[in-house]
């Protein structure tokens, strides 16, 4: 028997009233002396038999009104076997996560996931609709659904779902199916999940009272999986023209974990062919070591066989293809660029002029060999202005990064905040004006332990952390504080004390302005020299967002194993009605006859008092 | 009412005495004595006088005392139908004394339990009432034999009053009262019946039992009501019918009104020459 509403057949329970109300209902009845009582046994066979048949019948029919309460309650299908059902709205959601590409057999997952999609979409007819959607997609997540489909445009919408690199976000599209179909008008509905591996939602995940679901998995087990989870160029630095290239490669194994929906460790895969394609061609080979890893190295001559003219560094890193092909390859794109040139004003300290010269011997940085005298300003033919900064301070400029050293002495401090860039009328440690707004960024970790706190972004400006304008905050309190802000488009401008106009620092094309604030000694260009103040001048001269490598691949989701080929009979859960008719009006018609005859049979029982013919006067 | 009725207790003969009855036509052969000559000259037809022929009274009343008799509706608020008998029987007794007729009373159930012979005076009275009161009601309902009895006692043709609510068998109690009938006794019958017994009460399951029989019967009152009073009724016709067919006199007596009433009918009857004659 199927209900579309099996939760009320609670009521089943209300069938107990009638009976203990029968069972209760016998009054202990007294002996009591009648002389006349041969005028009873003269008045034909006692009564007693038929009042008794009378009340079991009309036990009977109570019984059978609750009965039909309920069922019509629960909203009974009567199974006619024709096929037919009323207009229903269902909701497709087909896996298309990654494993959905596995080929097992010759054939992907998701094929075998779209027949039995086609099987649910055959018993439709034309009044149903249909929503066919995927779980994974690289698509706003909050897509809107127009209109349901028919089946007809189901079917093609189906055709078009390909497995994605992304994981499957089964519960939210689940979610998603819900709001849909709590906004269509009331009736039959369905939710129907279509895996491709035997993960499962859990019970009524997601769809509430109301909605009913149903998860179908194509029956076919999980192949084993390898693919690169993680691939990184030249561990994370950029790629400088005419230089070589290195890839490094780790491919790793999952393997099924029978029952147990847990990700299982991580394997390594030693002694696999891993190879760098270009245009089509393999262009190097290497073999994965025994922890799974493999370095792909590129000659210059290699490397910018593999940079086109537009600057970027492209190929395809590759591994002998497995049943699930997606994480088999990856491209690769990265931009090539030459070492950002670096100018310097004034005397950053020693620790920075040393950490400057050692990015510059590595090739990281193209130091400008014109240093600027920061009171005279700029003497070469680079039509840059420098700015005038006070003794004791320092500017370190690239085309991206503007980086301000304050002086160590106090007294010029004031004339340095004077000679910084000013941004829309804004001045770094202005008097209180109420005008700037400082938000807090997280702290500048270096290797070496060297870490720079109390990072400050400019209001409006995107920085690494973002976190709640938190008001002005006292700059003057001694303590190291860094500070970013946007370096306007076109040049900035530096104030020199007693100038008319502000002088340009340089050319500008956006970036950014890093002031290292710190009006007590020792000062930022008195820190010693360490290596550690290499990397932290690398950090602070880079861009943000400007940090190398790629990021690792996701892993997939490790597969469950289903417990066998679904058979037919998900089809007709995942129909309201199929084959069968609710069975409503035809109990509230057997409803409507019995409380008829319970109502004449109740009646009965009470017969009209007759006339008594020795009171009624005689004429 | 013992004013209105003392001492008039006309014969059913009609014969030679003071009292004018009735004319009729002239028969040869008839006493030329009683013509009424101012007819003949007023209407030159000849017509005779009757008149009514007074006597003394012979009364036997006959007191059912079976357990049935025991019985009401309502106690407290109906009396019993035993206790409403002897009251009639002992009043109806009382006036017929006092008319100087001979009264006796016989009390019975399944037989005969007393007998009284009828006799007059005021020592009758005592006797009488002495008789009737405190009567228990108890076993069976058998009026056959103390109606035999009555007839073989019985020396003088005269009136029997059966006081009873003739839960008994019919056939036996009918051939006794027709046997005397035959015998040239009137007969009159006091048919006691509790408004509890004309009707089946209540509204629910009844568990009755019959004080005289110990017979048992669960019935619904409202299902066996209608069919119950139809076998009532039917019985209540079929007395009558018995009883008037034989010349016999039948008062179906409501044991819910007054007594008077009943009382007042019994005496008619008494009293009435017609033969065949019932009230009610």
């Amino acid at each position: 028997m199927t209900f579309l509403l099996p939760a009320a057949l609670a009521g089943l329970l209300a069938l107990a009233v009638p009976l203990l109300l029968h069972l209760l209902r016998g009054e202990a009845v007294r002996e009591e002396a009648f002389p006349a009582l041969r005028y009873l046994l003269a008045s034909g066979a006692p009564r007693e038999r038929h009042r008794r048949l009378r009340e079991l019948l009309l036990l009977a029919l109570r019984l059978t009104l609750v009965l039909l309460l309920t069922l019509g309650a629960a909203r009974w299908i009567l199974p006619t076997g024709a096929g037919h059902h009323p207009p229903a709205d269902l909701v497709l959601l087909v896996d298309n996560g990654p494993l959905s590409g596995a080929v097992v057999d010759g054939r992907r997952i998701l094929e075998a996931q779209r027949a039995l999609a086609e099987r649910l979409l055959e018993e439709l007819g034309p009044a149903d609709r249909v929503w066919v959607l995927p779980t994974a997609t690289t698509g706003p997540a909050s897509a809107p659904v127009a209109r349901p489909w028919t089946p007809e445009e189901a079917r093609e919408a189906l055709a078009r779902i390909e497995p994605e690199g992304v994981p499957s976000k089964v519960e939210a599209a689940v979610e998603r199916a819900r709001v849909l179909l709590a906004a269509r008008p009331p009736g039959p509905s369905r939710i129907v999940v279509i895996r491709s591996d035997g993960t499962r939602l859990g019970e009524g995940a997601a769809t509430g009272e109301t909605i009913a679901s149903v998860e179908v998995d194509p029956g076919i087990p999980a192949p084993p999986n390898r693919g690169i989870s993680h691939l990184e160029v030249n561990e994370g630095q950029p790629l400088r023209p005419g230089e070589g290239v290195e890839i490094a490669v780790r491919v790793e194994a999952w393997s099924p974990a029978p029952g147990s929906g847990v990700a299982p460790a991580e394997a390594p895969v030693a002694d696999l062919s891993v190879r760098w394609i270009v245009d089509g061609e393999i262009r190097a080979l290497a073999r994965t070591n025994e922890i799974g890893e493999a370095r792909l190295r590129l000659d210059a001559a290699l490397a910018a066989e593999a940079t086109g003219t537009d600057g970027f560094f492209r190929g395809r890193v590759e591994l002998d293809p497995d049943a699930l092909r997606l994480d088999d390859a990856l491209d690769v794109v990265l931009p090539v660029r030459p070492p950002p040139p670096v100018r310097v004003i004034g005397e950053p300290g020693r620790w920075a002029e040393a950490a400057l010269a050692t990015l510059a011997e590595a090739g990281w940085i193209q130091l400008d060999g014109q240093r600027s005298d920061p009171v005279r300003g700029s003497t070469g033919p680079s039509p840059s202005q420098v700015p005038s900064l006070p003794p004791g301070s320092a500017a370190i400029l690239t085309p991206e990064v503007s980086l301000f050293l304050p002086p160590e002495d106090p007294v010029h401090l004031a004339a340095f905040r004077a000679a910084l860039p000013e941004e829309a009328g804004r001045r770094v440690g202005a008097p209180a004006s109420g005008a700037w707004v400082l938000r807090p960024l997280p702290d500048l970790e270096v290797a070496g332990g060297v870490r720079v706190g109390r990072r400050y972004a400019l209001d409006g400006v995107a920085g690494e952390g973002g976190g709640e304008p938190v008001g002005r905050l006292p700059l003057d309190d001694g303590r190291p504080w860094l500070l970013e802000g946007p370096r306007a488009p076109g040049a900035t401008a530096a104030g020199r004390p007693g100038a008319e106009a502000p002088a340009r620092v340089g050319e500008g094309a956006g970036g950014v302005i890093r002031i290292l604030g710190s009006p007590l000694s020792p000062g930022w260009t008195e820190l010693p020299v360490t290596a550690a103040m290499v990397p932290l001048l690398d950090r602070l001269l880079r861009a943000p967002g400007a940090e190398g490598g790629l990021a690792p691949l996701v892993s997939p989701v490790t597969p469950v194993p289903p417990s066998g080929p679904p058979g037919g009979r998900w089809v007709r859960a995942a129909l309201p009605d199929r084959g069968g008719r609710e069975a409503t009006p035809f109990l509230a018609w057997l409803l409507f006859v019995i409380l008829c005859v319970e109502g004449w049979l109740a009646g009965t029982r009470r017969s009209p008092p007759r006339p008594d013919p020795e009171r009624t006067p005689r004429s | 009412m013992e004013g209105a009725l003392l001492g008039q207790h006309p014969s059913r003969r009609r014969g030679l005495s003071a009292e004018f009855a009735a004319l009729r036509d002239y028969r040869p052969g008839d006493d030329l004595r009683f013509v009424d000559w101012r007819m003949v000259g007023r209407s030159d037809r000849w017509f005779v006088k009757e008149f009514h022929e007074e006597t003394h009274l012979s009364a036997m009343i006959l007191l059912d005392a079976s357990a049935s008799m025991g019985w009401s509706s309502r106690p407290g608020t109906l009396p019993s139908k035993g206790w409403y008998a002897s009251l009639l029987a002992g009043v109806l007794g009382l006036l017929l004394l006092r008319q100087g007729d001979r009264v006796g009373i016989g009390v019975f159930d399944e037989a005969v339990r007393s007998w009284l012979p009828p006799r007059g005076g005021r020592g009758q009275e005592t006797r009488l009432l002495r008789a009737v009161e405190g009567v228990e009601a108890r076993g069976t309902s058998a009026a056959a034999t103390p109606l035999r009895e009555a007839a073989t006692r019985l020396r003088r043709r005269g009136l029997v009053v059966l006081v009873s609510d003739l839960l008994m068998d019919e056939a036996p109690t009918i051939r006794a009262l027709r046997a005397l009938v035959h015998q040239g006794n009137e007969v009159v019958v006091a048919h006691l019946m509790d408004p509890g017994e004309r009707r089946l009460e209540g509204t629910g399951r009844r568990l009755l039992r019959d004080p005289e029989s110990g017979a048992r019967l669960q019935v619904s009152a409202p299902d066996a009501r209608e069919a119950y009073a139809e076998a009532v009724e039917r019985s209540i016709q079929t007395w009558k019918r018995a009883l008037r067919g034989m010349g016999a006199v039948h008062h179906l007596v409501d044991t819910a009104e007054p007594p008077s009433r009943a009382l007042l009918a019994l005496l008619r009857s008494t009293r009435a020459p017609e033969r065949g004659r019932t009230s009610r």
